[in-house]
């Protein structure tokens, strides 16, 4: 059973006029990317719920199969329930709308100047959360959780639920561009949150156990900086997919020990460590079934260079 | 007036008028065809009245990163793990970046039933396998990081004690074998918070003869208290001898070293150097994890297992480490780690 209640707050008329223009693509002047100045299209989502699974309402399935386990029993993993709905929901058991964004401050897809992005002649797309500095308010900031059961070999074995309140991803973007004959971008994933809860139920979703609980959760993740360092994102042909972010090898000369020589692609380097993308993670307190392991940190971590290719198990 | 904006937009949708297509459900045949499955792999097993879960990916990732501080489980005014300019991977002296490698990470949840209920433990993530340079000043470690020592005694000679240059005198083809692991000043075996790396007490230096000479050498030294002969040749003379530690000492020389003198460890098993001390080959390491557990877990890999204490906990698997004596008395210097490195000069 699926239930969305959502009103959208866009700017519908461009889509209703597409029908009537007739034009060719053409190449977009220096002059015409000079005047891209940020107007695009602002989401609002107002009076929002989502809720569904299969604990819904008998609601419909979502299953994940073929999967297996190193002995080669089937695993079906399915979800249960997934909501996203107004802070206070108890775990997803009390569900009211939540306006998600607001008309001064909404999610938005824009195109971008690229020369101010480091990208130069090209127009950027981005798809941006509401800014940090105009924060979400608490009534802007939805609970979401997820529960998976578990089936090995035909059996109900066990409920897995992880469940967030109050979240913000304000300050995330998505960019993209093309270059190298390839789609390149850079991305920002913010989250914060009071508290990550996980926990284990049996496979009717009851006797659950002790918490695992992240409390006041700060990640504010970086990849990418322009062409310098572009993130790609590939599938190959036998279905396996790449991730890369790219090298900083062969960005400067280097000396007899490998580091930069002095000169302006040291400078660029130096930028690149003053001002590049840092991944920051700062969890307040870690409590695991009631016990206190305090906080997590991790600071100013930069990626020179990651390749990340699936395979078969 | 159309703006520019609004001109790209409706470039964008254009198409649109002309499409003719529709969405339509993909069959089941269809979607039996669909691949890609045995990237994710999931697992239940039992073990010790404990239930697990484990979930493992099937990737192979490598990197090159920079952290200005890794601290978790910060709390009673110290840290379980706390490492100061984290970095994996490294540049070499021509400039190229040596990354950091990890295949299949896994999630591992570990569950103890009380009554009808099942309660989570511990969680960990691990790599199928890693290898490559771990940078870091490191100021505490709860974990379980076994160094193996392999050297020949000429190698005593950075011990700083007389007794160890003489012994690296004698015995200057022998190889020796010991394996350091977590330990407190007095040389008790300590995997919480520790700060130094050493022969746990009653663990041996093992000194292996490899002529004639070196056999007479040992079997004088077995004479010396702390000392026992593991093995003789059929004429009676020690061919692998035994110096025993106590109190991060064996022979007077000292065996426990602070943490922070290791500013890079080489991760992975057979590591090869040049002598210019550069990694040329070296094979994954099994069981590299960190763990987050209410009590005292034993997590197995395959058929190793390994007892994680409660809290944060960093284990490198024996031999995942590496060390020869100079290293293991003097320490590791840092591989370079930026281009543009504060431990280069700013260079």
């Amino acid at each position: 059973m699926l239930i969305i209640t959502n009103k959208i707050l866009v700017v519908l008329t461009l889509f209703a006029s597409s029908t009537l223009v007739n034009a060719d693509l053409i190449t977009l002047e220096d002059s015409d990317l000079s005047e891209v100045d940020g107007e695009g299209i602002g989401l609002v989502l107002e009076d929002f719920i989502y809720n569904a699974g299969e604990a819904v309402n008998g609601g419909g399935t979502f299953e994940i199969n073929g999967l297996q386990t190193s002995d080669d029993k089937d695993v079906t993993i399915s979800i249960s329930q997934f909501y996203i709905a107004a802070s206070g929901s108890n775990q997803g058991t009390i569900l009211n709308p939540v306006n998600i964004g607001r008309l001064n401050n909404p999610f938005n897809i824009e195109l971008r100047d690229g020369d101010n992005y480091g990208v130069d002649n090209k127009a950027i797309f981005e798809f941006s959360a509401p800014s940090v500095a105009n924060g979400s308010r608490l009534s802007e900031r939805p609970d979401v959780g997820i529960r998976f059961d578990l089936d090995i070999d035909g059996n109900p074995f066990q409920s897995l639920d992880n469940h967030i309140k109050s979240l913000s991803i304000d300050g995330s973007y998505l960019r993209l561009w093309g270059g190298g004959g390839r789609m390149e971008g850079e991305v920002a994933l913010n989250i914060y949150t009071p508290n990550m809860a996980f926990f284990a139920c049996d496979s009717n979703h009851e006797n659950c156990g002790q918490t695992v609980e992240f409390r006041d959760v700060s990640i504010e993740a970086k990849l990418g900086y322009g062409e310098f360092q572009p993130v790609t994102f590939d599938v190959s042909s036998d279905g396996h997919f790449h991730f890369s972010v790219g090298t900083l090898e062969g960005k400067c000369a280097t000396n007899s020990t490998g580091g930069c020589v002095s000169g302006s692609d040291r400078n660029v380097l130096i930028d690149f460590y003053d001002n590049g993308p840092k991944t920051n993670i700062y969890i307040d307190n870690v409590v695991v079934a009631g016990q206190e392991f305090g906080t997590t940190t991790v600071s100013n971590l930069q990626i020179q260079y990651l390749d990340v290719r699936s395979r078969d198990l | 007036m159309l703006n520019t904006f609004s001109k790209i937009i409706l470039f964008v949708l254009l198409p649109i008028q002309f499409a003719s297509a529709q969405l339509i459900p993909i069959d089941e045949a269809e979607l039996s065809e669909m691949t890609g499955q045995a990237f994710i792999n999931l697992d239940h097993s039992s073990s010790d009245g404990l239930d697990f879960t484990k979930v493992s990916l099937g990737l192979e990732v490598k990197t090159s990163l920079n952290s200005n501080l890794l601290d978790v489980g910060n709390y009673d005014n110290g840290s379980d793990i706390r490492i100061k300019d984290f970095a994996l991977g490294n540049i070499e002296s021509d400039g190229s970046i040596t990354p950091f490698e990890i295949e299949d990470p896994f999630i591992e949840l570990a569950f103890e039933q009380e009554g009808v209920k099942q309660n989570l433990v511990g969680v960990r993530l691990g790599f199928g396998g890693a290898k490559g340079a771990l940078s870091g000043t490191i100021e505490s470690l709860s974990g379980n990081i076994n160094v193996d020592i392999r050297d020949t005694a000429a190698g005593l000679n950075n011990s700083g004690s007389a007794l160890g240059g003489l012994a690296a005198v004698l015995l200057a083809n022998s190889p020796i074998e010991t394996t350091a692991q977590l330990v407190d000043s007095n040389g008790n075996l300590d995997q919480t918070r520790a700060s130094l790396v050493g022969i746990p007490n009653g663990d041996t230096f093992d000194i292996y003869a490899s002529n004639s000479l070196e056999r007479i050498a040992l079997t004088v030294i077995d004479a010396l208290p702390q000392t026992e002969c593991a093995a003789r040749t059929w004429i009676g003379s020690c061919k692998q001898l035994e110096l025993e530690a106590q109190s991060c000492e064996a022979l007077g020389i000292s065996v426990c070293f602070d943490l922070k003198k290791y500013n890079t460890l080489d991760v992975g098993t057979n590591v090869v150097k040049d002598g210019n001390g550069k990694v040329t080959s070296s094979d994954f390491a099994e069981g590299l994890f960190l763990g987050f557990q209410t009590k005292a877990i034993t997590w197995i890999d395959g058929t190793t297992s390994t007892t994680a204490t409660r809290g944060a906990f960093l284990n490198v698997p024996n031999g995942g480490l590496q060390v020869n004596l100079a290293d293991a008395f003097k320490g590791t210097d840092r591989v370079r780690t930026r281009y543009v490195d504060p431990y280069f000069s700013g260079f």
